[in-house]
């Protein structure tokens, strides 16, 4: 052992740098892909727009600000939906509010169709507290509160440019979503939404429904009341 | 092969069981157990602070998470920080001083089991008190969350790989610091040193001068807590042990990537030194000795003629120049000396943070300036303490063979005692009265504060420097391989709980006493309260205090050293 005491050390010494390396490269990798999200942020206000496979089914206009260094996300938003033959503009309003240690303090998400208002908030940063309701003319018709483990962040990555990051808990649980309803959400582009102006589609619901028994609680029994 | 490779080991592993071994009766006993009393005392309110901690963390979780992990990401950054610097000292020691070397490397030992065996010897005297320190802590944290019984397992080898990367990297550093030194002690080393001292006052002028941002509001607070509190960097060990810790403690999934990047971090380092060592070595030990030799013994022989003998007798001036002389002249003492300036440094620079304190709201504020006061003062305490483990703790040691030669001077061991401590508590006392004062301008004290502050430095100086005297006295051993091992001793650590034991003892009055200076200065605030009278009070106790604990402490040590000559 002592003869070889040298070889042995460099052996040891180009072994462990090559598992630092590719165990450094998939730390960086893992922090980067998956717990940010996809949906990058930019300082100031900017234009989304929503597609799905029939165009362009909605518009938003979020804002994100910083104010005494705390970040702050403020979004208007306007979906084109098609529900039982019916076409419906529903416009929504987001807000979001970070602490000074960039954690989702408190968020609060509303839209309203008809006459029927979706509320959705959270508050606390860990576990964050989530309340789901419906009302229809002042009648309660479906509510839900869940407590998920937090906190979120929003983190910057230099330029003016943020991305949201969340626990690992909340990644396993999106990552249970089947793909197939994945790919009946509209996805988000940011200022390319030309087509917009001249094809202003409506976002089909049905497809959707069809999986809400997927769901838990059965969030989307109160479009039943629609009809 | 094993046991020849921790061949080395053998005659410590052997005076560490012969320690042991023998039937101990009477007042060895009764000392063993004030000890562990002490240490269990210690331990009991670690493992309750961070208990509670983290109950307040949870208190504390509708306006921000910080989780166990972030609390325990910091502590294990300070550890890392503090553990390198412990680590080097304990390395230059025991790779370039130790008075075994001389025989080790002319005998035909491999140098695998020269480097095994220095290395394993610095990581136990530097690890094993962080360590014991660090535990209670760990299981409060995974009592409070109710960690599974595998956390107490696992977690303690992971912090042990922890704690050998910075052995590891001060070996490395510190040879790579002897091959620059310059082969000679003469204008170089002297320029280098003027460099130092310049930057150093250059740096504590901008510490005075700089302005900094204030602190407008709660939420920029928090920011604070963020910047102190999340040292979030991938590539820091701190980072992987506190993921690590996480995972273990909420019982997810395995932090696999963090754990191999712990493991092969050790396993490079510690490979990386062996090779480094191995072709520097003898060049970097060659380079200290010829620094070493140049020990200048010209000049004037007697610098303190100045004083009048009606003053100073001869004996103690003897005395005293041979005591300069010999700390100018060590070289690892002077090592810790800018080791433990540099820290302090950083900690005052990063108290300039508290300076904002008159915008924080007035409902608020007074709490908050008492606070950092307090802490200011505790912190400063620890300081001492440092100081007194690492300078006055081992001076009488540090005599080694020479030790005989001072008992048959006209001085006797009582005045040498005296002699020893009126040496340190005047250098001591001047460096803990500007560290004190410095952290109150740097946190932007009203200047009654100052003054209270260095006043209390003055007073607990004495206290700790009278401990650390009594104890270096008390655990004397004059039979060391390298002066750093003395440090890292059953008797520092007995030093190190009479210390913190003082130093909460005497915040007792402290706290009142600046309590009372910052009340006063409070507008129309408890007006009718004498403060005058309480304030005489406070300090009559810590006073009494600390004159009382440094005859005590002093005595004993005093004792202990004639019994050993009977």
């Amino acid at each position: 052992m002592f003869k070889h005491a040298r070889f042995f050390a460099l052996f040891v010494f180009f072994f462990s740098s090559v598992s630092f390396a590719s165990a450094y490269y998939f730390l960086e990798k893992e922090q980067t892909d998956s717990e940010l999200s996809d949906f990058p942020l930019v300082l100031g206000k900017q234009r989304y727009f929503f597609g799905s496979d029939a165009g362009c089914v909605g518009e938003a206009t979020v804002t994100v600000g910083l104010e005494n260094e705390r970040p702050s996300i403020e979004a208007e938003m306007n979906f084109r939906v098609k529900l039982f033959e019916k076409k419906l503009e529903i416009p929504a309003e987001f807000t979001a509010h970070f602490n000074a240690l960039n954690q989702l303090g408190g968020s609060f998400f509303s839209m309203k169709f008809a006459d029927v208002v979706v509320v959705f908030g959270t508050t606390n940063i860990s576990p964050i507290r989530l309340s789901l309701q419906v009302r229809k003319s002042e009648s309660l018709l479906f509510k839900k509160e869940l407590s998920l483990p937090g906190p979120v962040e929003i983190r910057h990555q230099g330029g003016g440019l943020y991305e949201l990051a969340f626990p690992e808990s909340v990644q396993t649980l999106s990552g249970r979503v089947p793909p197939v309803l994945e790919g009946l959400l509209p996805a988000v582009e940011r200022n390319t939404g030309s087509n917009c102006v001249e094809s202003r589609e409506y976002w089909d619901l049905a497809p959707l429904l069809e999986y809400e028994k997927l769901l838990p609680a059965n969030p989307f029994r109160f479009l039943g009341e629609l009809e | 092969m094993i046991r020849e490779l921790f061949l080395l080991l053998k005659p410590r592993m052997y005076a560490f069981k012969n320690r042991w071994r023998g039937t101990r009766r009477g007042r060895a006993v009764f000392q063993d157990l004030i000890a562990v009393t002490l240490l269990a005392i210690l331990l009991g309110s670690i493992f309750q602070g961070s208990y509670e901690a983290l109950q307040y963390l949870d208190r504390f979780r509708s306006l921000a998470y910080l989780s166990a992990s972030h609390l325990f990401s910091v502590v294990a950054l300070g550890l890392f920080v503090m553990s390198f610097l412990s680590n080097a000292v304990l390395a230059l020691g025991s790779l370039y001083l130790s008075h075994d070397l001389d025989l080790l490397l002319s005998s035909p030992v491999h140098f695998l089991q020269l480097f095994v065996g220095r290395l394993v010897q610095t990581f136990v005297l530097s690890s094993w008190m962080p360590f014991l320190f660090l535990f209670p802590m760990l299981v409060g944290f995974g009592l409070y969350e109710q960690a599974p019984w595998y956390y107490y397992i696992i977690l303690p080898l992971f912090v042990g790989l922890f704690l050998l990367i910075p052995t590891a990297l001060s070996f490395i550093v510190v040879t790579s610091a002897l091959l620059v030194l310059p082969k000679k002690r003469g204008r170089k080393g002297r320029y280098v040193f003027f460099i130092l001292l310049g930057v150093t006052g250059y740096l504590i002028a901008g510490l005075i001068k700089v302005e900094v941002r204030h602190l407008t509001s709660a939420e920029q607070f928090l920011r604070l807590i963020q910047i102190v509190s999340l040292p979030n960097a991938h590539w820091l060990p701190s980072y992987w042990l506190s993921e690590i810790l996480e995972r273990l403690l909420y019982q997810r999934e395995i932090a696999l990537h963090e754990v191999v990047l712990l493991l092969s971090t050790t396993l490079w380092l510690l490979s990386l030194a062996y090779l480094f060592l191995d072709r520097y070595y003898r060049r970097a030990l060659q380079r200290l000795e010829s620094f070493r030799s140049e020990v200048v013994l010209s000049g004037r022989s007697r610098f303190l003629e100045f004083i009048p003998s009606s003053i100073l007798p001869t004996a103690q001036r003897a005395f005293l120049e041979k005591d300069i002389r010999l700390l100018v002249r060590d070289f690892a003492q002077l090592i810790q000396l800018v080791i433990l300036c540099a820290l302090s440094w950083v900690y005052l620079y990063n108290l300039r943070i508290f300076k904002g304190l008159e915008t924080v709201p007035v409902s608020v504020r007074f709490g908050w300036e008492h606070f950092v006061a307090i802490t200011n003062i505790t912190i400063g305490a620890f300081l001492i303490t440092a100081i007194g483990l690492r300078f006055v703790y081992p001076s009488l040691s540090l005599e080694g063979r020479a030790y005989w030669n001072l008992l048959s001077s006209p001085l006797g061991i009582p005045r040498l005692l005296k002699m020893k401590f009126w040496f340190w508590y005047p250098p001591v006392c001047f460096i803990a009265c500007c560290f004190f004062a410095l952290g109150s301008v740097a946190m932007g004290a009203p200047f009654k504060i100052l003054l209270s502050s260095v006043f209390a430095a003055a007073i607990i100086t004495y206290g700790i420097v009278g401990i650390a005297l009594g104890c270096g006295a008390y655990f004397a051993n004059f039979e060391w391989e390298h002066p750093t091992e003395l440090i890292g001793s059953f008797g520092g650590l007995i030093f190190i709980l009479l210390s913190i034991s003082f130093i909460s003892l005497c915040c007792l009055p402290s706290t009142l006493f600046v309590y009372l200076q910052v009340r006063s200065l409070q507008p129309d605030q408890f007006a009718n309260w004498s403060n005058g009278e309480l304030s005489l009070v406070s300090v009559v106790i810590l006073v009494s205090l600390c004159v009382l604990t440094t005859r005590v402490g002093v005595r004993i040590g005093e004792k202990e050293l004639l019994r050993r000559m009977s």
